[in-house]
Parts: C-alpha cells; structure tokens; sequence
C-alpha cells in the first residue's frame, strides 16, 4: 500500500479523515501525511500499541511529532529480537511516493514493554488519545485479556469490528463505538467507517466527537 | 495441600496477603486470558499466569482462587500488590516459567479440579 494509494482511495471512498495505524510504530505516518497535501482528506497521526497484556489499543495525536516522541518511546520499549522477513514479511519505511528508504529492523509484532496503564498516562501526558482497538474480538482485545474494562482507565469510546456483535456484549454497554477498516490491504480502505458530528475537522473536534462532548458525537449506525 | 507448603518447591516471594497462605488449595489453573480464566477456573484453585494487571485479582476474587502465582520473573503492577492485599489475595511471585511451575504443582499432587 503505497502512500499515494491510499490518499487516492480514501478520496474516491468519500473519508473526510484516516488515522494510519500501523502496529507498533509511527515511521510511515509522515509519508502519508505527505501525500495528502493538496487533497481533500486529513491523515490522523497514530500507531497501534500492543501492550504488555497483548491488548491493542489504538493512539492518535495531534501532529507528527508528538507521534514522533511517542514512537521513540515505544522503539525503545520493544525488545530487541530481530525480524524475520521469510516468516514475517519485510518492514518498510516508506515515502510518499512509496519508495523504500529502509527497513525496521525490531520485530514489531511483539509486545511492547509497557502495560496498559502505562500507555494510556504517556499517550495522554502527551496530548493524544487512547482508543482499545477491535473491543468485541476474541483476540488481542481488552476484554479477551483483561476480562473486563479496567474502570480506572474511563473509557468511553472504542473501536469495534462487528458492530451487531458489539452491541450484544454487555461489557461493552454504555460505551461508544466506532468501526473502521483496519485495512490492510488498498482493496479494504473505506470497507469500515464511521460518522462523526463536528464543528470542523480538528484533533481538538475529533477527541470531543469520541467523548460525545458539547454536542460532538458518534452518530449510531 | 497449603500455599505455605508449596514456597520452597516453586521459589515463590510473597508479595501480598503473606497472612491467608494457610488455604486449602484444591487445584490448579493456568492461563493468561483473563476472560478464559473467569469462565473456567474452579474455587480453591492456584492459578498460574504472567498477567501483573490489576483485574487479575477482581477475577482471582470473583472465582474465588486460593492464590496467584505470577510466573516467569513477571511483577505486578503496584496497584496490583495494593488491590491483593486489599481482598487478602495470597499474590506469589517465582523466576520459573509457568510450564516449569506447573510440573512441579503436578508433581506435588495439584492437578486441574474437573
């Protein structure tokens, strides 16, 4: 999925923003930022963490470089275990024109030495938003993992995969959700979405809709 | 069989409710998916996982455990200790993995309760 393609499809699927969430790092968010420039959609800085407790939460911040700050926390709380490419494909870091500048060393599918607790407080110390990614799968999930919604963490909004599904676990009452593509393939940008009420397209708008704050909120699908 | 009998064999540290080791523990349960361990551990078991997270004692609580083993040199989390000792959850810390943890509570006769 080359940077260019992606801001072509989101444009062709009528998206307003996307977030790129790559796993565990942040170092192909900027290329596609770059490759916005002059198009109508807006590129949501973000990563997906893997903590400790293999949840997955989804970050998002304001701007590239507190993204930058964050992925160098996380880089550094990643073990250092080398990638295989034959079992595990290769780790590019791109441009906007998708050429290859090189290649992450660091196994990125591991967990990061962080728990759960610890990337929420250091993703909010540094301005961003925490959402726990795929709630009502049975893999890799808040509730998969730890049970039940830790209370202290004050989560209202997560990210959900089946929607119908979602709606049926009461673990998950009370909560907003969004759906997404989790695309991973150009094919699947656009094949999940979700519609926000704002007054504008802002982080600052973005994290009111995710909180149903000042009449900002996620309109139920 | 007591947690008390069972720190030498597992080189466990007690790192909260050192006072409720005197249970009876009537078998074991492993595992680190704490939605798996709410639906299938059985009152009266030890249960071995490498989970420090604080829910780990609202589920070892709400099924009514014997204990908490965390395995494989993992800590608790802080507010884990806290909340352990708290519910008077025997929270027990060991450098063994938990495979190596397991064979031994095997041998020592804790078997998984049907």
């Amino acid at each position: 999925m080359a940077p260019k393609d992606i801001v072509r499809r989101a444009c062709e699927e009528g998206l307003d923003i996307i977030g790129i969430t790559d796993h565990n790092t942040g170092k192909n968010v900027g290329a596609v930022q770059e490759a916005a420039k002059g198009f109508s959609v807006s590129v949501m800085p973000g990563m997906e963490v893997q903590t400790i407790e293999e949840v997955h939460v989804l970050t998002f911040f304001e701007t590239i470089d507190d993204l930058r700050t964050w992925d160098g926390m996380v880089y550094a709380a990643l073990p250092d275990i080398a990638n295989n490419p034959a079992y595990f494909g290769d780790q590019p870091i791109v441009n906007a024109d998708g050429e290859i500048l090189g290649f992450e060393e660091k196994l990125l599918l591991n967990s990061v030495r962080m728990t759960v607790d610890q990337v929420f407080g250091e993703v909010q110390r540094l301005g961003g938003y925490c959402v726990p990614a795929h709630a009502d799968r049975n893999s890799f999930a808040l509730l998969t993992q730890l049970g039940f919604i830790p209370p202290n963490l004050n989560i209202v909004v997560v990210e959900v995969h089946d929607l119908q599904r979602a709606q049926r676990l009461v673990a998950l009452k009370d909560l907003q959700f969004i759906t997404s593509s989790d695309a991973h393939f150009l094919s699947e940008v656009g094949r999940g979405k979700s519609h926000l009420i704002m007054d504008g397209i802002s982080f600052a708008e973005l994290k009111m809709a995710f909180e149903g704050r000042n009449g900002r909120r996620v309109i139920p699908q | 069989m007591k947690l008390t009998e069972l720190m030498k064999e597992l080189a466990l540290t007690v790192r909260s409710a050192g006072k409720r080791l005197d249970r009876e523990v009537k078998g074991g349960y492993a595992g680190d998916l704490l939605s798996d361990v709410m639906a299938n551990s059985k009152a009266g078991d030890v249960w071995v996982t490498i989970q420090g997270h604080p829910n780990i004692v609202a589920v070892a609580t709400l099924r009514d455990l014997a204990g908490v083993i965390l395995a494989n040199g993992r800590q608790p989390d802080a507010e884990t200790v806290q909340r352990a000792e708290e519910e008077g959850m025997p929270l027990l810390c060991t450098p063994l993995p938990t495979y190596e943890v397991v064979g031994r509570l095997y041998r020592l006769g804790i078997h998984g309760q049907d």
